[in-house]
């Protein structure tokens, strides 16, 4: 049980820097080098990640503190993302848990699914705020996905290699 | 096992959805005062979100710096300590002479509102935010320094670049003219024309804005000069916020509209003022 205590104290040391760091990339460096004007989002990465490495709770707890992060990048409050994300993280742990393979195929085809949602709670929201028209918003929402995929990969073999932390 | 798993994952459930509704309650009382996460979260994030800014200032500043060191390096060694010498130079007299510009363009502001009596802050921008439907940024300053929400942004040269929107101790959130969400009162400079300003996604994403409910027959000219009209008073008036880019066509045929260029270039932004309080003399 202690040897347990340890691991997860270990592997949730961890995941503090790794966070931090993709919201500082995120945050600060990303938003300086939009491409066609489109920025990356990578905290949805690592909720795919997590979940599909860690399980429901990795994930959930993952989740959770990764869209705080998200809604604090937004210059918004910690509302619509914290819990989208955690959900989100509870949401694909569970599917690892128990229907899919904790393998990286399983991990693409989560990724997607997060930069989809998170994609489309964002075109949620401003189509709230400004009843526009959804195709624009549909190309600027699919190009983000495609961008911030390019870290699918790096996003993914961190967060295995702080799940294999004994 | 499983049974553990699945209380964990409620409670953490349970976590976000207090964390969620303790933030909306924060903001439903305080009314545009920062939520409790960002409160506690801003001594961390603001220096560290600080600190990254200037890193990445600083490199590319070196990369600028060792791109033009290659090209000179074809030149012969008298030549290149001498081009160096110059361009180091050259850098400081820059750097003095765009201090200069941006305090003559104030100014120049200051002048042109002579019968105004604005209160500024200087802030320096922090970070833009990493939404790409919405266009925001922090600023190094915040309720400690008298920022308050509703307070009017402008760059040195007096444009309007947009409002605060929420206020934390020593930070501020100011969303842009180009945001969708924003909507101030505006008029045609040369006409006196009025009409509102709003973000338009479909414009937002070449720089534009859009100035909307123009009376029908308004004169819309391109070129025209888009000025704040003042009204409800938290923002003053004649204020430059662009000018007209092109004319828009309008479905419901009741009103005009037109894209507005702003003035202000955003792109390059690094210093702002925000206009705490003003009078009119």
């Amino acid at each position: 049980m202690n040897t347990l205590r340890k691991k997860g104290f270990l592997r949730a040391l961890a995941y503090v820097p790794f966070l931090l760091m993709l919201f500082i990339i995120q945050a600060a460096i990303l938003p300086r080098a939009p491409i066609f004007g489109v920025k990356a989002q990578l905290l949805p990465l690592i909720v795919a990640s997590a979940g599909v490495c860690g399980g429901v709770v990795t994930g959930g707890a993952i989740g959770l503190f990764a869209g705080m992060l998200m809604d604090i990048s937004f210059n918004e409050p910690t509302i619509v993302y914290t819990l989208v994300f955690c959900f989100l993280g509870l949401f694909i742990g569970y599917l690892c848990d128990t229907l899919l393979i904790k393998r990286f195929p399983a991990y693409i085809l989560m990724s997607i699914l997060a930069l989809a949602v998170s994609g489309v709670t964002e075109l949620i929201k401003a189509l709230f705020a400004l009843g526009s028209g959804i195709v624009p918003m549909l190309w600027v929402a699919l190009f983000e996905a495609l961008f911030s995929f390019v870290f699918a990969v790096p996003v993914y073999l961190i967060t295995r290699s702080i799940e294999r932390i004994e | 096992m499983k049974d553990n798993i699945t209380k964990k994952g409620i409670i953490i459930a349970a976590v976000a959805v207090l964390i969620a509704l303790v933030a909306a309650i924060s903001i439903g009382i305080t009314s545009g005062r920062a939520d409790l996460a960002t409160i506690l979260s801003e001594p961390v994030f603001t220096p560290v979100k600080s600190v990254m800014t200037s890193i990445v200032g600083t490199l590319e500043n070196i990369y600028g710096y060792l791109y033009r060191y290659d090209e000179l390096s074809a030149e012969n060694e008298r030549l290149r300590a001498r081009v160096a010498d110059l361009e180091e130079q050259y850098r400081e007299y820059s750097e003095v002479s765009e201090e200069n510009d941006r305090l003559r363009e104030l100014l120049e502001f200051t002048s042109r509102h002579s019968d105004e009596d604005f209160d500024l802050e200087a802030v320096t921008l922090i970070s833009w935010t990493s939404s790409n439907f919405a266009s925001s940024f922090t600023v190094n300053r915040g309720a400690n320094s008298g920022i308050a929400v509703g307070n009017a942004v402008i760059s040195s040269g007096g444009y309007l670049i947009g409002t605060v929107t929420s206020v934390a101790a020593t930070s501020a959130t100011v969303t842009t003219v180009l945001d969708t969400t924003m909507s101030i009162g505006a008029r045609l400079y040369s006409s006196d024309d009025t009409g509102v300003v709003e973000g338009d996604f479909n414009l937002f994403r070449d720089g534009k804005c859009r100035l909307g409910y123009l009376e029908f027959g308004s004169n819309v000219v391109y070129g025209d000069l888009v000025v704040t009209t003042g009204r409800g008073g938290e923002i003053p008036s004649g204020l430059i916020i662009g000018y007209v880019d092109s004319v828009l066509d309008n479905p419901s045929g009741n009103d005009y509209a037109a894209a507005v260029k702003p003035s202000a270039e955003f792109s390059t932004l690094a210093n702002v003022y925000v206009i705490k309080s003003f009078e009119v003399n």
